[in-house]
């Protein structure tokens, strides 16, 4: 069961204040490089030094760059300010995402974040790994770790105001994982709820209807989330990424491809759209002015483009492959000068060229990058600008 | 007697070289599903889905693998038929359908010529979104002779599972000489208690079994 923690409760509990690591830390510690290699859209590309990190949001409302680590650093969430120029500003704000006291053995990290289309709040989905953490419902994760949390925004400070999805519907242990809003706000997408008749291994996504103040609204002293019953799909994680197209539509990442899922209808809740008879995952992510979806598939060379009427896909994929890649993040849309769709590779960032109708055209390019995986990517459509975590500077 | 076997040799060998020539002059092309432009599969209770083809394990789960031809349930598709030159006439066009599965009694299915434009969006209540939602006359394309053609192209009997070839030699010949625009068929099944499964054309190891033989000629 979900747990609430109100704002007033939280400030009595010391375990989960927020660390705020500001100001002194070394500058050094932080690179960042823009403007290499030779073609236009690299040269839009901002290559922040963030080891360990893969996930990564903007927001062009609060100019702020937000990217999530997994790895053995004490924080796990990097906030950098975006200059007039969409510049991040070093030193970033660095957070510890809390962990209960009883958990201390475990490692906590950020799987994903996100921030709220209209107000300053930013959530991030954390899941926890170490011992213990089998599929057993006796496990201490599902009653004492909370995998979202709701940060507000003030003056550049970041302050824990909730914290939610504790409980044994949750998955723990899990190492991909989306979570997304509506553009209006309305509700946030979750990922990895567990299918409670089955093992941990059964998951899909399910969704808080946020209140005006963007925070999950309580029924009955609960917060509980609504999620989809995905039968056979939910054999396997679901958590590949979520495009919430409309206050009550959303395509999300399915077990054989693609999937509407349309939350207010009970007649016909999910459609899927396969493009294999055996099961194939994609990456997905959305255009962000086109009724697109974009999917690639982890670990290979082929990536998709399908369209969708609010939400609803729609008419026959275009597929492409580029040979010798091997697609490792959440792919990202270039929508500004230089069309490209981005996708984060071992030692490289792969990018597919877009035509105005967000239709693959013309060669796959690649972009070499001083980093063993490219996990961590974000786009500014206000600033035309791409983000992309590396181990290393070039 | 020498002169007529000489005349009956000369009418054999001018017919021959007719025929071979006839033969010679036309062409076939095969159409097969990779090249299918257009497709969808529409359903009452999922009004704005354009896959909503089948319900592997549970009534509000479709997917497209398939389509479930049955009252209220439909699928729509549109060959391109580019491939034939200018000035042909053809002469003879059939669609291959693969069918996967059937049930009740008497089980038959219609193929209907579509009339308006559809496209992006396609789903029991629209033809359209785009530019602007066009909804279809009647939902579920009912409308007679203003979403689908008065008459059936054809309505096919079956008896087993496997491939019926439908002639729709009339259908391209209109397409094809620009009486009416080619907006592809719709597949239904009217009959309660019955259905058709039809594989979906959209996965890769089925291109070859959908497809549209078309044989043409110069005018």
């Amino acid at each position: 069961m979900s747990v609430l923690k109100t704002y007033d409760h939280m400030k009595k509990e010391k375990s989960f204040a927020v660390v705020l690591l500001t100001g002194f830390l070394l500058l050094g510690n932080f690179q960042l490089v823009c403007g290499q290699g030779t073609m236009d859209w690299t040269n839009r590309c901002f290559q922040v030094v963030a080891p360990a990190s893969v996930c990564a949001a903007v927001s062009d409302e609060l100019g702020l760059l937000a990217i999530g680590f997994h790895g053995p650093a004490e924080t796990q969430l990097a906030v950098y300010k975006l200059d007039g120029t969409g510049t991040p500003v070093l030193p970033p704000v660095q957070i510890a995402l809390p962990c209960a006291e009883a958990l201390k053995s475990s490692t906590n990290y950020a799987l994903s974040v996100a921030f709220h289309p209209k107000l300053p709040l930013l959530y991030v989905w954390q899941d926890l790994a170490g011992p213990a953490l089998d599929a057993s419902t006796n496990n201490p994760a599902y009653a004492q770790f909370d995998h979202l949390l709701i940060y507000a925004i003030n003056n550049g400070q970041l302050q824990l105001i909730q914290r939610h999805a504790c409980g044994v519907q949750y998955a723990c242990g899990k190492s991909i994982g989306s979570i997304a809003l509506d553009p209006a706000g309305k509700r946030i997408f979750l990922p990895n709820l567990r299918d409670l008749s089955s093992d941990d291994t059964k998951c899909g996504p399910g969704y808080f209807t946020l209140d005006t103040t963007g925070m999950p609204q309580v029924f009955e002293e609960k917060v509980t989330p609504t999620y989809v019953d995905m039968s056979g799909f939910r054999s396997l994680m679901t958590g590949r990424g979520i495009y919430v197209v409309t206050d009550t539509v959303a395509i999300v990442s399915g077990v054989y491809g693609l999937a509407t899922w349309d939350t207010e209808n009970r007649r016909a809740v999910l459609d899927l759209f396969l493009l294999t008879p055996g099961p194939t995952e994609y990456s997905i992510c959305g255009h962000p002015r086109l009724p697109v979806v974009y999917g690639v598939q982890p670990a290979g060379a082929t990536a998709l483009r399908m369209e969708h009427a609010d939400g609803y896909l729609t008419m026959l994929p275009q597929t492409v492959g580029q040979p010798g890649a091997t697609f490792q993040s959440l792919p990202v849309v270039m929508a500004g000068k230089t069309q490209r769709l981005v996708v984060g590779g071992p030692h490289c960032l792969y990018a597919l060229p877009l035509d105005a109708d967000g239709k693959f055209t013309g060669t796959p390019e690649t972009f070499e990058i001083n980093s063993s995986a490219v996990l961590a990517l974000a786009y500014s459509m206000k600033y035309d600008r791409l983000y992309a975590g590396v181990e290393k500077a070039p | 007697m020498r002169q007529g076997r000489f005349f009956r040799s000369a009418l054999l060998g001018g017919m021959a070289c007719l025929g071979f020539a006839l033969s010679a002059a036309a062409r076939t092309v095969v159409i097969d599903a990779a090249e299918i432009d257009r497709a969808g599969a529409i359903a009452d209770d999922a009004p704005r889905m354009s896959w909503a083809g089948y319900q592997p394990w549970t009534a509000t789960i479709y997917h497209s693998n398939a389509v479930d031809l049955m009252p209220g349930h439909s699928m729509l598709v549109r060959f391109p038929i580019t491939k034939i030159p200018a000035g042909q006439k053809i002469t003879s066009a059939e669609l291959i359908v693969p069918v996967e599965g059937i049930g009740g009694n008497d089980v038959r299915f219609y193929l209907w010529r579509l009339l308006p434009e559809w496209g992006h969006g396609v789903c029991h209540l629209y033809r359209s979104t785009r530019p602007a939602k066009s909804p279809w006359t009647v939902s579920g394309v009912r409308g007679v002779a203003t979403d689908r053609a008065v008459q059936p192209t054809a309505i096919v009997r079956l008896t087993a599972v496997g491939e019926q070839a439908i002639n729709v030699t009339e259908d391209v010949e209109l397409w094809y000489t620009g009486a009416v625009p080619n907006n592809g068929w719709m597949f239904t099944v009217e009959d309660s208690g019955t259905f058709v499964r039809i594989p979906s054309p959209t996965l890769a190891d089925r291109a070859q079994t959908w497809r549209l033989r078309i044989t043409y000629e110069p005018e």
